[in-house]
Parts: C-alpha cells; sequence; structure tokens
C-alpha cells in the first residue's frame, strides 16, 4: 500500500475534514436546528412561568442567531480538526485497517470511528436537546461519555486485531473476532452505569427522537463523507504511485 | 525494534512523534470546543464559549448542561 508523506496526509485529512465539517453542518441546519428550536421553546416557555415577576433574557450572552451560526462554524472546525487526526491514524495504523485498496481501508477506518466514537456513546448516552438535562449529573455524563468512547474504541481494536491473527483459519478468525465483538458490546452495555437524565414530562418524545436521528445522521455523513473523501484522494496516490512503476503484485505483498 | 510490517516503520522517529503530537492536540483542540465549561479559561469566556458552540454541543450529541 503506498504511503503519503505526514505533510499530504495532513493536507488531505484537513480537507476531507473540511468537506465531512461542511456536509455536517448542513444536515444540523436541515436536521437538526427545527428540533433545537422547537426545544429552546419549550425551554423559554418553562423560565417565562418560573420567573413570571422579572424579567429573564438579561444574561442572554449569544443571541439565537449568532448561535446557529456559531454553531455550524463549530461543527466546520471540529470536522476539520477529526479529519487531520483521522488521517494521522489511518497513517501510523498503516496495513492494520482492514481494506484492500487505499479507498477501502478509509472507508473501513471511517465505520469503526463511527461504531466506536458515535454510535457506542450514542446508545449508551444519547444525545439530547436543550429543555433536557440536569446541571447537576452534567460531570458524571461527561466522563460516561467520554469513557464509554474510549472503552469502544479498545473494543474495536481488539476485535480488528483478532479478525486478522494470522495463526488462525480465516474462518475461526471471524467466529473469534464476531463473539469478541458481541461479548464486549453486551459486557460493556452492562458494566458502563446509566446515568442518562430522565426526559421532563412537558417535552414530546416524538421531539427527542427526531433530534437523536438527526444528531445520528449528522455524525453518520461526517464519518462517511470524510472516509469517503480521504478515500478518494489517497486511492488516487496509489494509483499514481502504481504507475510510476511499482510491480502490479506489490499490493498483495503486505497483505 | 520489534516493528510490525506498518508502513510509518521506517521513517524517522521525530516524523512519529510529531504526527502523534498534532493528532492528540487536534483530539484536545476539540475536546475544549466541545467540552470546557471553566476549567481551563475564566468562567465568563466559558461561559461565552459554552453559548456560542451550544447548538453543535447538543447536535454532536456531547452531554451539556
Amino acid at each position: 500500500m503506498a504511503v503519503m508523506t505526514v505533510g499530504r496526509t495532513i493536507g488531505y485529512g484537513t480537507l476531507a475534514g473540511a468537506v465531512a465539517g461542511g456536509a455536517g453542518a448542513a444536515v444540523q441546519y436541515w436536521l437538526v436546528e427545527p428540533s433545537i428550536r422547537a426545544a429552546i421553546a419549550i425551554e423559554d416557555a418553562k423560565s417565562a412561568t418560573d420567573h413570571a415577576d422579572h424579567g429573564h433574557t438579561s444574561d442572554v450572552v449569544v443571541s439565537r442567531a449568532e448561535q446557529v451560526g456559531f454553531g455550524l462554524l463549530t461543527v466546520l472546525v471540529v470536522g476539520t480538526l477529526i479529519g487531520i487526526a483521522f488521517a494521522l491514524v489511518r497513517r501510523f495504523l498503516g496495513d492494520r485497517v482492514p481494506g484492500r485498496s487505499a479507498a477501502g481501508s478509509a472507508i473501513a477506518l471511517a465505520g469503526l470511528g463511527f461504531a466506536a466514537c458515535t454510535l457506542a456513546p450514542a446508545l449508551v448516552i444519547p444525545a439530547n436537546p436543550p429543555a433536557v438535562g440536569d446541571p447537576a449529573t452534567v460531570n458524571a455524563r461527561t466522563v460516561t461519555y467520554i469513557g464509554t468512547i474510549f472503552c469502544a474504541i479498545v473494543l474495536t481494536a481488539a476485535v480488528t486485531a483478532l479478525a486478522r491473527v494470522k495463526r488462525f483459519e480465516p474462518g475461526l478468525r471471524v467466529v473469534a473476532a464476531t463473539a469478541l465483538a458481541l461479548v464486549g458490546s453486551i459486557v460493556l452495555v452492562w458494566v458502563i452505569p446509566d446515568v442518562a437524565d430522565p426526559i421532563p414530562s412537558d417535552v414530546p418524545a416524538r421531539l427527542i427522537w427526531n433530534f437523536r436521528v438527526g444528531s445520528l445522521a449528522q455524525m453518520g455523513v461526517m464519518w462517511l463523507v470524510m472516509g469517503g473523501v480521504f478515500g478518494y484522494l489517497s486511492q488516487a496516490v496509489a494509483r499514481a504511485r502504481r504507475g510510476v512503476g511499482a510491480l502490479p503484485s506489490a499490493q498483495f505483498a503486505s497483505g | 525494534m520489534a516493528h510490525s510490517n506498518t508502513a510509518v516503520a521506517n521513517e524517522p522517529v521525530v516524523t512519529t512523534v510529531l504526527s502523534i503530537t498534532l493528532a492528540v492536540f487536534a483530539l484536545l483542540t476539540v475536546l475544549f470546543l466541545l467540552q470546557e465549561n471553566g476549567l481551563l479559561i475564566p468562567s465568563g469566556a466559558a461561559h461565552y464559549l459554552h453559548e456560542a458552540t451550544h447548538d453543535a454541543r447538543h447536535a454532536l450529541g456531547v452531554p451539556c448542561h
């Protein structure tokens, strides 16, 4: 598999991440913002009745319009930074990442990243819109969120490593990796404490559902676009290298 | 050194260290943007950062207030 220079890796990672961040911001604007808007309306109605005697708008430091704009900008920046980290991890792992081509490996790593960094925390401690969430429990939830991602990355790495242990028969490898993934997931779900906040009765279930589906769709699009763009770019490098004179069999030599 | 057949095994250590540092720095910046609530910067600035990144924090599924 062709190896890119660090500079090119960072450049391609930045580009892939920025495109993914742009796509994620678009999904956020169309799919997630309506739920956030509805949730803030509920929050405002609640605080209006709680503080009926005095206007409680003086503590607004960022206007709603700014919040939407800065929010989209944040997604773009986060996407770009994740793209850089993704590209460097992809390069560092080399052919330990499953996939026979540069493009296939990039998509595979993005898929594993989605499972470990997005799907796992979404199952253990799902995303919530404003109007849900008790400030008193935010530390426990944050620790659980980061801990879940960490454990899921360790499990994903172990499953992927087990799936390519050369000593085992391919059939055994598949069974062993699947079993580890299954048992590992069950253990994690069982061991990690359930610290998710209850949904207040004035927040409709439909709003929570739409928000969570929108949030998952947004992050799924970001991983997919990032893997796809980075894969496309690295495949172009691999093809150019092969054209310069590498043996056609070279790609199998490392497998 | 017992390197496996990893693609980056043969390059200078400096490059590898630089790559790891940059990757960690990128992830810590993400953590700062999405999780900072007054640990590293004054609470007023943290409050502003929280409010400015508020929609992204919720949409990206990070625990928030």
